[in-house]
């Protein structure tokens, strides 16, 4: 005789949410997309089309795509690149105080509004901030209309990069400080330690850390929300647009599903890879 | 309360843990499950516990079925490998925790308790939390929490792994005398023979899933049942051959005298014990083997002397204090008496 | 030489990396903090020449605020208490390595936190009217659990990383019944997880826009609701004294945090989230 594994009970609350909350709407999200559109009536046409998802293939909206990768790139390799030496200074530095205020900082940033981060942000780097001239560098003019991308870019960076650092705080504090030790009493400098021996070894961390980035950026809302002022609009704002302004919930779901599958697929789909050219990677 | 372990069988994916094991215990008794790693001994230990279920089989404990009853309804007390005390509570809260379970009021935990810290000499320590003990305070408090819910039986799993080699024979004999004191049936589980032997009445030797041979320590050693226990236990000089009327013919072809073999079986080999051996012409009446002598090991109060015997056979013996070994490749003469000549089975019988 | 140099200048660009994060992470939260007691009645150039409390007054003579704050406190309190009580429970479950389908379980249960808000809410909303629930703080905690529980889970579950199975089992050896045995093993063990755990499920759901912009109604609305409108109908100040009040309220929550739990153990428990 076998018994219900208690665990399994545990589990049961969970998942029973999960299956009503998510997969549930998630099946009628794709069902939805599959159903034409009559422009005029939110109440969406009979039969079965694919024709939401086709307009999608069109370049105007294919741009909005592009649009929305081209900020995730760009955005996620900065956080990276300065994410993980504040994190290394985090973990590594010599002075406990400095090592438990960078923490206190980005555990404090992670739990902060990010409306109350992204105000901020318009505060002092929008046309009367103080650090509009900094942004001018970009070679856009913070008085025209597409220094609005300058400010997505800024508030995404803001966004990702206290999450990236703890990630990577994680990475180096499962680094063993012996090994850089030993490569210390081999005669390496420590730039050559960074280099020769934690940053091979922290590889698939920073690997996972673009990633999950990746997949914020491209999944945020509220910043080309607040800071793109209309002019900037990535793949999310698009389906809000969708159906809070024209109604067309059926091509909303579409978009939906569509961004959905690229999410998993950055997660999943790019950290399998990432696997698999870095061996051993735990991801 | 007698334990009674009946055929268990439990597969694991493709790996069959256990295999028909049986065993038993009476009232009082400390038995001791000893075998190699992935024989079989934890698993058995868990499903005894109530931990795991057995594919069949059955458990009996002072004559009731345990097989249905969950973990928390068998009485039975059991010490983890890694002692599990609940590193948020005093000393005093761990062991009166399964008072507290049994609805207990506080004056009889607190009597309990201290009877119990009395038991294992740790008087005066019940306001401590367990990381502020050392490993083997540690594992007198599991014991201490274990015996608190006067359980009808004992498991303990490897209770002495975890302690370095000086505290553990301490702690072996100090175990040995709670056991004695307390009488309750005791099942220990160990890979170390030495600590089966100091701290059971009797041995039960598993082997790939099965129990080979349940006996006291005398007998285990001095009448194995099979190879595997002759050969697991200490040290053994294992010469195959066949039974011949009134000895014993080695592959070679040297004759032995022995006594006839205990239990029929398809093949035999004969075991001497290397302790057993003497070096020299054999008397009237022993048996005589030679030996090359393959090399040398000092190790402080002795040395050994590895050998192959009969040409075969690999055996170590202990040399006398103050002799030096011969060179590697001399020839030895050596000889055994026939009452150390113990012919056993090849494999153990059904 | 040439070497020494190297290692010079890539020490000097590390300490430069460093010190631009911190500044990029910093300094637009002093200006909006500074900009906050501007005693302009506009929104004038950096840096303000008079202070006052003006705009914070402001903020509290604004009903759209008051009852945004209000309904915020209100479903932030449940949705966490629910999702943190779901991620306890899951969490203690896939601990246990007989759990049947446990990594398939674990990844369905950490899903949540890879789709994108706007495809919850969405989902949410055509999901609830499917089945006729329109009552917005209803619909509105159900997905902000939905989307909180990921991250009670995620926290609890690094917490219970210290607890032996063999704790647990020996609780019920000692007459517990397994769940008896979590409660008193395994729950004291996640407290400082469940703790962190539900500190962010409430700051989440304090935060949360894109599934509250889809499940709320003109009457109830998130306080989050009500800034990023006003934020983009007209910048004013009063979004930096919500700011600013935001900002203490991080640092004393930080500070009760790292009371209770300690900074770095809080650091392990949120940062392991990849």
């Amino acid at each position: 005789m076998r018994r219900i594994p208690v665990a399994l009970w545990l589990a049961a609350p969970g998942l029973l949410l999960l299956l009503a909350l998510m997969g549930g709407p998630v099946v009628l999200l794709v069902l939805e997309s599959l159903k034409p559109f009559v422009p005029g009536s939110i109440r969406p046409g009979e039969g079965v089309t694919l024709g939401n998802y086709t307009e999608l293939l069109a370049p105007a909206y294919l741009f909005y795509f592009q649009e929305t990768f081209r900020f995730g790139i760009i955005v996620a390799g900065l956080s990276v690149l300065f994410g993980a030496p504040l994190a290394f200074a985090a973990v590594r530095s010599r002075s406990a105080l400095l090592r438990k205020l960078l923490l206190a900082l980005l555990v404090g940033l992670l739990v902060m509004s990010l409306i109350a981060r992204l105000y901020a942000i318009e505060m002092a780097w929008g046309s009367l901030g103080p650090l509009a001239p900094l942004g001018a560098l970009t070679g856009i003019a913070p008085r025209s209309p597409r220094y609005a991308e300058v400010q997505v870019a800024i508030g995404l960076l803001h966004f990702t990069m206290p999450v990236v650092a703890l990630m990577l705080v994680g990475t180096f504090r499962a680094l063993p400080p012996r090994l850089e030790e030993a490569a210390a009493s081999l005669g390496a400098r420590r730039s050559d330690v960074v280099v020769s021996v934690v940053l091979p070894l922290a590889a698939p961390g920073l690997v996972s850390a673009f990633l999950v980035a990746l997949a914020m950026c491209i999944s945020n809302f509220v910043v080309p929300l607040i800071l793109g002022r209309g002019i900037v609009t990535l793949a999310t704002s698009l389906m809000y647009t969708r159906f809070a302004d024209i109604g067309n919930y059926p091509s909303g779901a579409a978009i939906g599903v569509v961004m959905l599958v690229l999410a998993f697929a950055v997660v999943y789909g790019l950290s399998a890879l990432a696997r698999r050219v870095l061996p051993g990677a735990r991801l | 309360m007698t334990l009674e372990v009946q055929n268990l069988t439990r597969r694991f994916g493709r790996m069959l843990a256990l295999d028909g094991a049986s065993l038993d215990a009476g009232a009082g008794e400390v038995v001791a499950l000893l075998g190699p790693s992935g024989c079989g001994k934890t698993t058995t230990l868990r499903i005894v516990a109530g931990f795991e279920t057995a594919d069949s089989g059955s458990v009996w404990l002072g004559g009731r079925d345990l097989s249905r009853l969950p973990p928390h309804g068998r009485d039975i007390g059991l010490v983890f490998q890694d002692y599990a005390l609940f590193p948020h509570m005093t000393v005093a809260d761990n062991i009166a925790y399964g008072l507290r379970r049994r609805g207990r009021d506080a004056a009889a935990r607190a009597a309990r308790v201290d009877a119990m810290l009395d038991l294992v000499r740790l008087s005066g320590l019940g306001a401590r939390r367990p990381a502020q003990l050392s490993g083997g305070q540690q594992q007198r408090v599991a014991v201490a929490r274990a015996l608190a819910i006067e359980p009808q039986l004992l498991l303990l799993d490897e209770p002495l792994s975890n302690l370095d080699a000086k505290l553990r024979g301490a702690l072996q004999a100090e175990l040995r005398g709670i056991l004695t004191r307390i009488g309750t049936t005791t099942l220990i589980v160990t890979h170390d023979q030495e600590e089966a032997m100091a701290l059971a009445d009797r041995i039960a030797i598993m082997s790939q899933g099965r129990v080979l041979q349940l006996g006291t320590a005398r007998e285990v050693y001095e009448r194995p049942a099979c190879r595997f226990v002759a050969e697991f236990l200490g040290s053994a000089l294992w010469l195959e051959g066949r039974v011949e009327p009134g000895g014993f013919v080695t592959a070679r072809g040297t004759a032995l005298a022995c006594a006839p073999p205990s239990r029929i079986a398809s093949r035999h080999g004969l075991l001497v014990r290397p302790e057993a051996l003497r070096i020299g012409a054999a008397p009237e009446g022993w048996n005589a083997l030679s030996a090359q002598v393959t090399g040398a090991r000092y190790r402080g109060a002795v040395t050994l002397l590895d050998l192959l015997v009969d040409g075969a056979a690999p055996a170590s013996i202990e040399l006398e204090r103050g002799t030096s070994p011969p060179p590697p490749g001399a020839t030895l003469a050596l000889a055994a008496a026939p009452a150390d000549c113990i012919l056993v089975p090849e494999d153990a019988g059904g | 030489m040439i070497g020494a140099a190297l290692d010079l200048a890539g020490r000097v660009a590390a300490r430069v990396a460093v010190l631009a994060a911190v500044a990029f992470l910093l300094v637009p939260l002093l200006v909006a903090c500074l900009m906050s007691f501007d005693d302009r009645s506009f929104l004038g150039p950096f840096p303000p020449r008079d202070f006052s409390l003006r705009w914070y007054r402001a903020f509290l003579d604004n009903p759209a605020y008051t009852d945004g704050l209000f309904v915020s406190l209100q479903l932030g309190v449940i949705a966490a208490a629910i999702a943190t009580a779901v991620g306890l429970a899951a969490a203690l479950a896939l601990a246990d390595p007989r759990l049947p389908g446990r990594e398939a379980m674990e990844a369905a249960f950490l899903s949540p936190k890879f789709i994108p808000t706007v495809v919850i809410g969405f989902s949410l909303l055509v999901f609830t009217a499917r089945l006729g629930i329109y009552e917005p703080m209803t619909r509105l905690i159900l997905g902000h659990v939905v989307i909180t529980l990921p991250f009670t889970l995620r926290a609890v579950a690094a917490s219970l990383i210290g607890v032996k199975r063999s704790q647990v089992e020996a609780a019920m050896s000692l007459g517990a019944s397994e769940f008896r045995a979590l409660w008193d093993v395994a729950v004291p063990a996640a407290r400082s997880g469940i703790v962190a755990g539900a500190a962010m499920a409430f700051v989440l759901s304090f935060d949360e826009v894109a599934v509250s912009l889809f499940l709320s109604d003109a009457f109830t609305q998130t306080l989050p609701i009500a800034l990023v409108a006003e934020m983009r109908a007209n910048l004013n100040l009063t979004i930096a004294a919500v700011s600013t009040v935001f900002l203490a309220a991080t640092v004393v929550l930080l500070v009760l945090l790292d009371r209770t739990i300690g900074i770095e153990r809080l650091a392990g428990d949120v940062g392991a989230r990849g």
